[in-house]
């Protein structure tokens, strides 16, 4: 087999033998939902806006909090320098472990995603909509964080660091997710939106791996 | 061809021609900076709309202006210093990282204390450009937390310049944003490409403010760039018969 899908479903097999792992982004997700509003206390909350809001920021932070270990436990138990001697493109090794990654973060949000959505009064039949919106989103928001994921790669402390470095950069992407949602609550047309959500997927997964394996090959070296 | 570009590379040649450049780019930053404020704040028009309050913009575009203009360079010298290894470029992306967030940080300042009397707030949550303006400190800060994380300044040089590339995506994100998002902040006033709105009594010293707070700008960035190559080559020959001239006069 390919050694792409080799380091893929290596990855898919790590993340699904920790129960731990894979099922603390589900409870992340439920739980801010269920902490959004006593923070802001008794307003009117079935709207579809605030569901729109709470699912783009819920979906940041539990990608900043699974990414951090995306390239930690390999550096650490020295899968990392095996890697990078590998006869193979290293960024197409990275690229492998953040598909994987996005898969197993990517299906919590498509499960999740549409149920706390229509708790919020999101409109059912615009549902589909949201988890497409959902699938062009998530792999550049997985590939920024995995950005910063490798820059921080080689310190002690990084996680702290990465959504300073990384949430800035994501904002843009953010703010197109949103218009689209939004969009897509009023029923206007959204192609434009989601055209623009494909390019922006499209050129992350492009340019991405390059950034990411330079980064972690000046942090190793 | 590129000879000058690697003279100009070299950190005894750059330091020695440096000393002699940046005591006059302060000099002249400073008097036109003088000249823009007085002319601005007494001699320019008052706006019929915003009366004497719309004198902020003397600070407050030169500022943000500079806040961007400093980014470029700083992802400019990084990206220069990543792919030719070049180590006066690193030195330069590290002194422009400070003066980027304090030049950022004066624009939101100012910015803030326009808007109370003009639009009736500090802070606007739902503006674009704010936000963006935000974003970019917040940018300038990770820069800074990121390069000083590492304990190995090399490495250090080389991670956080990939930082500082990838983050120029937001700069025309930014720039754009008045345009693209029309919200409470004002639409650009000379950066159009047609015949600016503005008039040309007004125009003309905010040009010299804008000019003189770049050279200023470049000024505290060549400054500290001396104190920054001296530390970086603090172990070198050059360095140690500098300094063992110096103490020999």
């Amino acid at each position: 087999m390919n050694i792409f899908w080799l380091i893929f479903f290596r990855d898919l097999k790590v993340a699904f033998k920790s129960k731990q792992e894979l099922f603390t982004p589900y409870i992340f997700f439920l739980i801010v939902a269920s902490m959004l509003p006593l923070s802001l206390g008794p307003i009117s909350w079935n709207t579809p806006i605030i569901a729109v809001g709470f699912i783009w920021i819920t979906i940041l932070l539990s990608s900043l909090m699974v990414m951090d270990s995306l390239f930690r436990t390999d550096i650490n138990n020295g899968t990392m320098d095996q890697f990078l001697i590998l006869s193979y493109s290293f960024s197409f090794i990275i690229l492998a472990k953040i598909f994987a990654h996005w898969i197993v973060s990517c299906l919590s949000l498509i499960i999740l995603a549409p149920i706390v959505a229509v708790s919020f009064d999101f409109p059912t039949n615009k549902v589909f909509l949201l988890i497409v919106i959902i699938l062009l989103t998530t792999p550049a928001i997985s590939i920024f964080v995995s950005i910063g994921s490798a820059l921080t790669a080689s310190l002690q402390k990084g996680s702290v660091l990465i959504g300073l470095l990384i949430l800035p950069l994501i904002s843009p992407i953010l703010i197109f997710a949103t218009h689209a949602s939004t969009l897509a609550i009023n029923g206007e047309s959204m192609s434009g939106s989601l055209y623009m959500l494909s390019a922006i997927s499209i050129f992350s997964i492009t340019f991405g791996p390059l950034i990411c394996s330079s980064s972690l090959k000046a942090s190793l070296e | 061809m590129f000879n000058w570009f690697y003279r100009l590379g070299s950190p005894p040649h750059f330091y020695k021609l440096n000393r002699v450049i940046y005591p006059w780019i302060g000099l002249i930053s400073i008097l036109l900076i003088i000249i823009g404020s007085i002319w601005g704040l007494a001699f320019a028009p008052s706006d019929y709309l915003q009366g004497d309050g719309f004198r902020m913009i003397y600070v407050h575009v030169p500022s943000a202006y500079v806040s961007m203009l400093a980014y470029i360079v700083l992802a400019i010298s990084a990206g220069i210093g990543f792919i030719w290894r070049m180590k006066l470029a690193h030195a330069v992306a590290v002194s422009a990282a400070p003066f980027g967030a304090s030049f950022t940080l004066l624009a939101l300042i100012t910015g803030s204390l326009w808007g109370k009397p003009m639009w009736g707030t500090y802070w606007e949550w739902g503006d674009a450009r704010l936000l963006f303006e935000l974003l970019l400190f917040f940018m300038f800060l990770g820069y800074i937390l990121l390069h000083s994380s590492f304990e190995d300044p090399n490495r250090g040089d080389r991670v956080s310049s990939i930082l500082a590339v990838v983050g120029i995506i937001n700069i025309p994100i930014i720039h754009y944003s008045v345009e693209w998002w029309n919200t409470l902040h004002q639409g650009p006033t000379i950066s159009k490409l047609d015949a600016p709105s503005i008039t040309i009594d007004m125009l003309l010293p905010l040009l010299v403010m804008i000019f003189g707070f770049t050279l200023f700008f470049f000024f505290l960035l060549l400054f500290r760039l001396q104190t920054e190559i001296l530390i970086r080559s603090s172990n070198t020959q050059w360095v140690k018969s500098l300094f063992m001239d110096n103490a020999n006069d």
